[in-house]
């Protein structure tokens, strides 16, 4: 069995790196829709103003929408970092059970 | 332990895809996914009712559609596995139970998060949220069945069962905004959505953030059908050194 430790490890690296872009971009994102909430339709400054009133501005919302972010990309990332832990550990688990079958078959040959 | 039973070593297990299309599959996935976040928060017009809070919608949108497309593809390759009796396919409904209960989980999450900040409760008996919360049960209850219940074949089959009423449930949850008088608002994508519900741009972002999450998808069952092989593979290794 030949399994490709290297290349997974550089799939590691690549989701890592993913994973910062991601992360860059959404912080940029959320300062670009934060500016660009200032820019609303005028029908829409009304509403606004209510919300502000309301103690729910624009800059709550960048916090749910920074949460949601957060959620979904902690979940994703999450999952994929276990499964890939998990399969270096089912991987180490084989080398070794392999081992002791090959040391026992060794030892029953020489046995005979 | 005798030599005829330690002769043969279990045969390497099929991993699915190689390595290099794991690889381009990521890339291609991390690149537009970099595209959507642009698409989202730069491209995108904020709207004028809900404000930054609407953009929401580009996470919480593909996460629940991936969440019920899961199960249709837990419920194919449970009924691929009775037919054919390949392990693979139970790996694969397996695979993809796991992942759709990961992202029925961030749909709800993120719906009560969205819910909070527009109708002003985390949570309500809506019917599109309470089926929604039935497919997780059925996510949990499958993965729990599979976890505790019978080895084998005989557990692959009750799972297949699950399944099934899984996959009779995604299509009520997709079409309940339609079917009853719902809370949730109407579907903004697939075959029976309004035409022009949304603005041609923010369709447009939504659409390319589906298929940036459908890649990633596609990539985490890969990955998850490759570990569940190595536990496969692990089992029979034990089962040999017993």
């Amino acid at each position: 069995m030949s399994f490709t430790d290297g290349r997974r490890s550089v799939g590691a690296r690549r989701a890592a790196a993913a994973l910062v872009v991601a992360l860059v971009i959404g912080a940029l994102g959320a300062t670009a829709a934060q500016a660009s909430t200032e820019d609303l339709p005028s029908e829409s400054a009304a509403q606004r103003q209510g919300q502000q009133d309301g103690g729910s501005g624009p800059e709550a919302n960048l916090g749910l929408l920074f949460g949601v972010y957060i959620v979904t990309w902690g979940g994703f990332f999450g999952y994929v970092f276990i499964m890939s832990r998990r399969q270096r550990e089912m991987r180490r688990e084989i080398d070794a059970l392999r081992g002791i079958i090959e040391e026992r078959r060794e030892t029953e040959g020489a046995g005979w | 332990m005798t030599l005829e039973n330690t002769a043969v070593l279990p045969a390497p297990v099929a991993e699915g895809p190689r390595g290099f299309v794991r690889d381009g599959l990521l890339i291609a996935c991390a690149a537009l996914m970099a595209v959507t976040l642009y698409l989202v928060f730069f491209w995108a017009p904020t709207d004028a009712n809900l404000g930054v809070s609407q953009r929401v919608l580009y996470f919480h949108v593909p996460v629940a559609i991936l969440g019920l497309f899961s199960i249709v593809v837990v419920g194919v390759a449970s009924v691929a596995h009775l037919v054919t009796r390949r392990e693979s396919w139970d790996s694969v409904a397996y695979s993809a139970a796991e992942i759709g209960a990961l992202l029925t989980s961030l749909a709800i999450v993120t719906g009560a998060m969205w819910g909070k900040a527009t109708w002003g409760v985390w949570w309500t008996w809506d019917p599109k949220l309470t089926l929604t919360l039935v497919l997780w049960f059925i996510y949990v209850g499958y993965l729990m069945l599979r976890a505790y219940g019978p080895r084998g074949s005989q557990g692959a089959r009750y799972g297949a069962v699950v399944a099934m009423i899984g996959a009779i449930d995604a299509p009520l949850v997709y079409y309940a905004a339609n079917l009853w008088r719902t809370t949730h608002p109407s579907l903004v994508v697939g075959p029976v959505a309004e035409s022009g519900a949304i603005d041609p741009r923010m369709a447009v972002a939504l659409v390319v953030a589906l298929a940036a999450f459908t890649l990633l998808y596609v990539y985490t069952l890969i990955e998850r059908y490759a570990l569940r092989r190595s536990e496969a593979s692990v089992d029979e290794l034990y089962r040999r050194t017993a």
